[in-house]
C-alpha cells in the first residue's frame, strides 16, 4: 500500500519538477505566466491573444504533462551540423540505419551519434542518402553538408507519437494559422481611406524602419542573420507576420517573439505617444484635414486583386500574407460571399486564434524561454516599435511639408500596422491638441497600408533568408 | 561583401564589426527601398484609379457622398415613407388612447381599404 502510494507520489508534476537541478525555472515561468494573465484578464491588453498565449505557457511548464514534442519540430533538435559533423538523438530508426553503414563511420557518444562525413566517399555519401531515407521514412537528404528533416516525417512523428498541442502546433508550423487569421482581418479591413488617399501608403512604408534597424541592431547582440530578421519583424506590429517569419527563420525563438510582438502591440496607447509629442509641434498636430473622397465599389473590388497581383509578383514570398488578407477583404467588399465574409470574420478567426495563441504559448517553455536571448528580444521589440513610429512620424512631417501643411503627421505614426489601435492613439493625439480634431479616418489609411508594408517587409526577408 | 549573402553566412552569428556593420546597412537600405519601391507603385495604381474612376479630380466635389469616407456624423433619424409615417401616428394615437389612465375614449367612424 504504502509502495503504491510512494509510486503515485514520485510519478506527480512536483515530483518530477524537483527532480530537476533547475525546478527553479518551471518556478520563474509561473511568474512570467501570472504576470501575462494580469496583463490579459485584468489590464485587457491584447486578452483575446495573450490569454491563450499564457495558457499556452502554462501547459509546457507542467513537468509529466509532455503535451508538446518541441524535437519533432526543431530540426537541431533531431539532427545538427557541428563543425561539419552531424550529430543527433539516438532513436529506433536509426539504429536500424547504423547497422546498415561502415562502423568506422560514425561514433556513438553517451547521448549523441556523430558522422565522420569527411571520411565518406561519394559512392559511401549516395549510399549514406539511400540507407537515411530507408530507415528514417524519407525524410532526411544531405545537401549543402548538412541533414535536413523533411516535413513529411514530422508529420509522420506527430501523427504516431503526438499529442493536441503538437497537432496543433502543425498550424504554425506549416504557416496555415498567420494566413488564416489574414483572412479575417481582410474581411474586417476597410481599404477605403487607402484607396481614397493614397499617399498613405509612403507613411505605412516608412513606419517599417523600425523592423531593419532592429536587424542591424540584433546582429551586433550576436544573433545570426536569420534570427534578426525573425526579431526585427516584430516592429512590424503585426502578430501573424512575426509568427509567419519566425516560424520559418529561427522557430526556437517563436515563444518570445510572439509574446513581445503581442506585448507590444497592447501597449501601443503607452509607446506612441511621447514619440508623437517629440517629434511634432502643437501646430502640426492641430491641423485638420479635409474629408476624404468617395470610393467606389468598383474600385473597392479591383484593390485587392491589384495588390495581391503586384505585391505577389514582386515579392512572391509575401504571398501566404497579402494573398490571404486581400482574399478575405474581396470576400467581405464584393458583396457576393457575405456568408465566407461572416465566417472568416468570426467564427474562423476565432478558432484559429485560440489554436495559435496556445500552440505558440506551448512553445515557451523553460528551456528554450529563460535564455538572456529573451531579454535581447524584449529590449530590441521595444526598440522596433519605437524606431518605427518615429519612422512613420518623419514622414508624416516631410509631407505634411511637402503639401503646404494639409497633413497632420500625426497620422503617420498609424502606419506601424497594429489596427486599429494606432489610429485610435493618432486620433486621440489630434484631438488632445483640438478636440474638434477628427483624423480616425484618416490614420486608417496609413494603418492598413501598414498591414500591406510589414507583409512586404516579411517577404524581404523569407526570399533573403527564407 | 559577396560572402555576405550566402546560406552559410545566415545562419551563423556575424564575427566581425565590420560585417556587421555593412550587412545590417545593407539590408536596411535593401529592404526599406523595396518597401518603398512595392507601395509607391500601388500608390501609383491608387492614383490610376481615381483617374479612371473619378476624373481629373475636378468633378470630386460633386461626386455623390453614398460611399464618402468622412469624419464621423450624429446618427439622424430614420427616413419613413408617408404611409409608414401616417401608420406610426395612428398607432401612437390608439396606443395613447388604450392606455391606463387616459380617460380617452375613441370610435373609428370610417375604414377604407386601398
Amino acid at each position: 500500500m504504502l509502495d503504491a502510494i510512494l509510486d503515485f507520489l514520485g510519478k506527480t508534476g512536483f515530483a518530477k519538477m524537483f527532480a530537476e537541478t533547475n525546478w527553479w525555472q518551471y518556478l520563474v515561468m509561473y511568474v512570467i505566466v501570472g504576470v501575462l494573465f494580469y496583463l490579459a484578464i485584468v489590464k485587457k491588453f491584447e486578452p483575446l491573444l495573450l490569454m491563450p498565449i499564457a495558457f499556452g505557457m502554462l501547459l509546457a511548464n507542467l513537468p509529466g504533462a509532455e503535451l508538446i514534442h518541441l524535437e519533432y519540430f526543431f530540426d537541431d533538435y533531431y539532427i545538427s551540423v557541428v563543425d561539419g559533423e552531424i550529430t543527433g538523438t539516438l532513436s529506433a530508426a536509426m539504429n536500424t540505419f547504423l547497422e546498415n553503414i561502415n562502423p568506422a563511420l560514425y561514433t556513438i557518444g553517451e547521448d549523441t551519434l556523430t558522422f565522420n562525413l569527411s571520411a565518406l566517399t561519394s559512392k559511401d555519401v549516395e549510399l549514406f542518402n539511400s540507407l537515411f531515407d530507408m530507415y528514417l521514412g524519407e525524410s532526411a537528404t544531405i545537401t549543402d553538408g548538412a541533414v535536413h528533416i523533411r516535413m513529411s516525417h514530422i508529420i509522420k512523428e506527430v501523427v504516431n507519437n503526438g499529442g493536441l498541442l503538437d497537432v496543433l502546433y502543425l498550424g504554425v508550423k506549416l504557416g496555415v494559422y498567420p494566413s488564416l487569421i489574414f483572412l479575417g482581418v481582410g474581411a474586417m479591413t476597410d481599404f477605403s481611406p487607402l484607396i481614397a488617399n493614397p499617399k498613405s501608403l509612403l507613411m505605412g512604408a516608412g513606419a517599417q524602419l523600425g523592423v531593419f534597424a532592429a536587424f542591424f541592431f540584433a546582429l551586433f547582440l550576436g544573433f545570426t542573420p536569420m534570427e534578426a530578421g525573425a526579431i526585427g519583424i516584430i516592429g512590424g506590429a503585426d502578430g501573424p507576420t512575426a509568427i509567419l517569419v519566425t516560424k520559418e527563420l529561427a522557430p526556437h525563438l517563436l515563444g518570445a517573439i510572439a509574446i513581445a510582438a503581442y506585448s507590444y502591440m497592447a501597449l501601443i496607447p503607452i509607446i506612441q505617444p511621447p514619440f508623437m509629442r517629440l517629434l511634432t509641434t502643437e501646430k502640426e498636430r492641430k491641423i485638420k484635414m479635409t474629408n476624404l473622397r468617395s470610393v467606389s465599389k468598383v474600385e473597392k473590388v479591383i484593390f485587392p486583386i491589384v495588390v495581391t497581383a503586384i505585391v505577389c509578383l514582386i515579392i512572391p514570398d509575401a504571398a501566404p500574407l497579402v494573398g490571404f488578407l486581400m482574399l478575405g477583404n474581396l470576400f467581405n467588399v464584393s458583396g457576393v460571399a457575405d456568408r465566407l465574409s461572416k465566417t472568416a470574420q468570426n467564427e474562423l478567426i476565432n478558432i484559429v486564434t485560440i489554436f495559435l495563441g496556445v500552440s505558440v504559448g506551448a512553445t515557451a517553455n523553460a528551456e528554450n524561454f529563460l535564455k538572456p536571448q529573451t531579454l535581447y528580444i524584449i529590449a530590441l521589440g521595444l526598440c522596433a516599435f519605437c524606431i518605427s513610429t518615429c519612422g512613420g512620424l518623419l514622414t508624416g512631417k516631410i509631407m505634411c511639408k511637402l503639401s503646404g501643411g494639409k497633413i497632420n503627421p500625426l497620422i503617420g505614426a498609424a502606419g506601424v500596422s497594429a489596427v486599429p489601435m494606432a489610429a485610435r492613439v493618432a486620433q486621440d493625439e489630434g484631438r488632445k491638441a483640438d478636440p474638434s480634431n477628427f483624423l480616425l479616418m484618416h490614420a486608417m489609411g496609413p494603418n492598413v497600408a501598414g498591414v500591406i508594408g510589414s507583409a512586404v517587409a516579411a517577404g524581404v526577408f523569407l526570399s533573403f533568408f527564407g | 561583401m559577396e560572402h555576405m549573402f550566402t546560406k552559410e553566412f545566415y545562419s551563423a552569428p556575424v564575427e566581425s564589426l565590420g560585417d556587421k556593420f555593412v550587412f545590417g546597412g545593407s539590408m536596411l537600405l535593401i529592404g526599406m527601398a523595396t518597401i518603398f519601391a512595392v507601395l509607391a507603385l500601388l500608390m501609383a495604381c491608387l492614383y490610376l484609379f481615381q483617374v479612371v474612376f473619378h476624373g481629373t479630380g475636378k468633378k470630386e466635389k460633386c461626386a455623390p457622398k453614398e460611399d464618402a469616407v468622412a469624419a464621423p456624423t450624429l446618427p439622424t433619424a430614420p427616413v419613413m415613407s408617408k404611409e409608414e409615417e401616417i401608420v406610426a401616428v395612428i398607432a401612437a394615437a390608439i396606443a395613447m388612447a388604450e392606455s391606463e389612465g387616459s380617460g380617452m375614449k375613441f370610435r373609428v367612424v370610417s375604414f377604407k381599404r386601398k
